[in-house]
């Protein structure tokens, strides 16, 4: 296999997990933020 | 005459900005930092990518180390953010100091395990094996499994105190592993080489990497900002409730 593959691999899963990962993060502060608005009224 | 049709104001659409004045909007410095890390982050890797030639002896392959380094490097950092959080939370008793250890313990083990397949790619080709027991790679899975445990703890337990507590205790102790993970390439010299640095490396890749590990270190600062910051709103939203339910009985009584 071609070395550029793996190099393609690792910088393709650590975009993938980060991106991810700070979604992730983002939609639970999100949800988080509305539940306080709810609670606060 | 013509009349200009204005748009009414629309609500904040799900997700980032929100109304930086509404309830539980995260601390301006963070949503700066949001726009210096990520931005940073992709000139950084692109820098690396497309600034270094290859190797003499790795090739391309080389290209690898700009986000596998930086990624361990940001997992340790993070995990001594666990020790400090911990050491303060058992001397302090203040919630804040649990949330920070669990923010950063969170980011910390997305990181490691990020590290570990990046070496296992790296190593596959470099070393002929996906995987091997080498001191460096033994150190850093015991290291994931102890932080990925502390996150286990946490989901033990519903009362505050006694998670935070509990957790304090194994964020102390499990940091006893993370200067061994630092030093096992220097204590037991096998297959992982030593750390990369000015006297291992040519300054073209030096400038690159360090560029990287300083893009990824402002990513992980703004991960756990926002992950302490989401914990936070979570944990006022659990007391509101808990006041609202116990003012409700109150009343009923």
């Amino acid at each position: 296999m071609s070395e550029m593959v793996y190099v393609w691999a690792a910088y393709g899963l650590t975009w993938g997990v980060l991106t991810a990962y700070a979604l992730y993060v983002r939609r639970r502060m999100h949800r988080a933020r509305m539940a306080l608005e709810e609670v606060l009224g | 005459m013509e009349t200009l049709q204005q748009d009414p104001p629309q609500a904040a659409p799900p997700g980032e900005p929100f109304d930086p004045n509404a309830p539980g909007a995260p601390p301006r410095w963070v949503n700066i930092l949001e726009y210096i890390a990520i931005p940073g982050f992709i000139a950084a890797q692109i820098y690396g990518f497309v600034s270094s030639p290859p190797d003499a002896a790795m090739g391309n392959l080389q290209k690898i180390m700009y986000v596998h380094v930086p990624t361990a490097w940001a997992g340790m950092v993070a995990f001594l953010g666990v020790f400090i959080g911990s050491v303060l939370y058992a001397w302090q008793r203040r919630p804040r100091y649990d949330l920070v250890a669990a923010a950063c313990a969170e980011v910390g083990v997305m990181f490691t395990a990020l590290t570990l397949v990046l070496g296992a790619i790296w190593g596959r080709p470099t070393w002929g094996v996906w995987w091997t027991w080498d001191p460096r790679l033994t150190t850093t899975a015991i290291m994931l499994l102890l932080y990925a445990g502390y996150l286990a703890l946490r989901a033990f337990t519903d009362d505050e105190e006694r998670r935070a507590r509990w957790s304090a205790w194994v964020g102390i102790l499990a940091f006893v592993n993370v200067p061994i993970v630092y030093m096992s390439v220097r204590w037991w010299r096998t297959l992982h080489q030593v750390q990369s640095g000015p006297s291992t490396l040519e300054p073209v890749y030096l400038r690159a990497l360090a560029l990287n590990t300083l893009a990824v270190s402002l990513v992980l600062i703004w991960l756990v900002a926002r992950r302490y910051h989401t914990s936070e709103i979570e944990r006022r939203v659990e007391a509101l409730r808990e006041e609202a339910a116990l003012a409700e009985g109150g009343s009923n009584v």
